[in-house]
């Protein structure tokens, strides 16, 4: 199992997650319909941004070892009243299959739980994305359900996969 | 204006606001909607736009007397993935049971799919609000997806279920 570290992104960054977020593979599985940011503009707007809270965490995942970035992670729409917040995950391309993903996906969690004190993480997956799923259930996401035809991609409509886990459940 | 049968809904007026500000108050009315805090003077915003794609929130006429009993509307618009969460407030007591609700939601259903030209309508409700869910799954909504714990309402935690309704399936 590979070690990560989460790490704030840095303007250095841009030009690494531009290229990851225009990959076509790693897209295929991702909910983004347009392509992304400029590296410039990224760049721009990592350094103008106010530091880390609640509202907004958004980290590079990195190898533990050699301290390079492996993929991106996020926490998003945090409910302060609810204590749940939504979770992306992405391992770069060619890095896939090393258990970068796991190690992110519980580490994400790990710091809705112990530091936001946050009490259930849920994400959505598109149905054939096989990999990730087995990748979420072992670190205790259990399926919530699935949204039918919620999602209009490569000219087909497509299920979202709900799942969560909880803080007593995560593994 | 929209008609059904038994109500009418239409833009939102300066004239609704008292109406407005009663069912705000109402504790029964307010206890399962996402909002919990109490309302501000203004909370019922009246729009100083014509209505056009993205938000459409309405007021909830009595077709009989023309008196304001709730507000319903539609929000969240999706362009790309055509879909829409429907939200619908009886907020005059006097009016609830009484078959007011289902017709409001079938009627906005009906304007969500012929006018708006959404593929899907979907809504959250929580699961314990067991009059809502008959009656949605009455007009034709399919539980999707029940997120475990998702809503924390007078000092517990509720399950929420996602709901979704097709043009076929809306009767």
């Amino acid at each position: 199992m590979s070690e990560i570290v989460l790490r704030a992104r840095e303007p250095e960054d841009a030009a690494l997650l531009t290229s990851w977020f225009a990959d076509a593979e790693t897209m295929r599985w991702w909910d983004r319909v347009y392509p992304p940011l400029p590296a410039e503009t990224l760049a721009a707007r990592i350094a103008a941004a106010p530091i880390m809270t609640f509202a907004d965490p958004s980290f590079m995942v990195c190898d533990a070892g050699t301290r390079e970035p492996v993929g991106w992670g996020g926490l998003h729409a945090p409910s302060p009243e609810h204590r749940h917040c939504s979770l992306g995950v992405l391992v770069a391309p060619g890095l896939r299959g090393r258990g970068y993903g796991e190690a992110a996906t519980r580490a994400l969690c790990r710091f809705a739980f112990d530091r936001m004190n946050l009490v259930r993480v849920s994400l959505v997956v598109f149905p054939g994305n096989d990999a990730a799923r087995r990748v979420y259930e072992r670190v205790g996401f259990v399926e919530e359900g699935v949204q039918r035809r919620a999602f209009w991609k490569r000219g087909a409509w497509h299920d979202l996969v709900h799942m969560a886990v909880f803080r007593d459940t995560l593994r | 204006m929209i008609a059904g049968s038994r109500v009418v809904l239409r833009e939102r007026r300066p004239s609704d606001v008292p109406y407005a500000q009663a069912w705000l108050d109402d504790v029964d009315a307010m206890r399962w909607t996402l909002h919990p805090y109490p309302a501000a003077p203004d909370a019922y915003d009246v729009p100083g736009e014509p209505l056009s794609w993205g938000l459409v929130p309405l007021t909830v006429v009595d077709a009989e007397s023309g008196r304001p009993i709730g507000h319903a509307g539609l929000g969240d618009m999706v362009p790309e993935h055509r879909r829409a969460l429907c939200w619908i407030v009886i907020g005059d007591a006097a009016f609830r049971g009484r078959g007011y609700g289902e017709d409001t939601m079938r009627t906005l259903c009906r304007f969500a799919f012929e006018t708006v030209n959404l593929a899907k309508v979907e809504l959250e409700v929580v699961a314990d609000n067991a009059a809502a869910v008959r009656l949605y799954e009455r007009i034709g909504f399919v539980r999707e997806v029940t997120r475990r714990r998702a809503r924390w309402i007078e000092g517990a935690w509720h399950d929420e279920h996602l709901m979704g309704l097709f043009p076929e399936e809306l009767r």
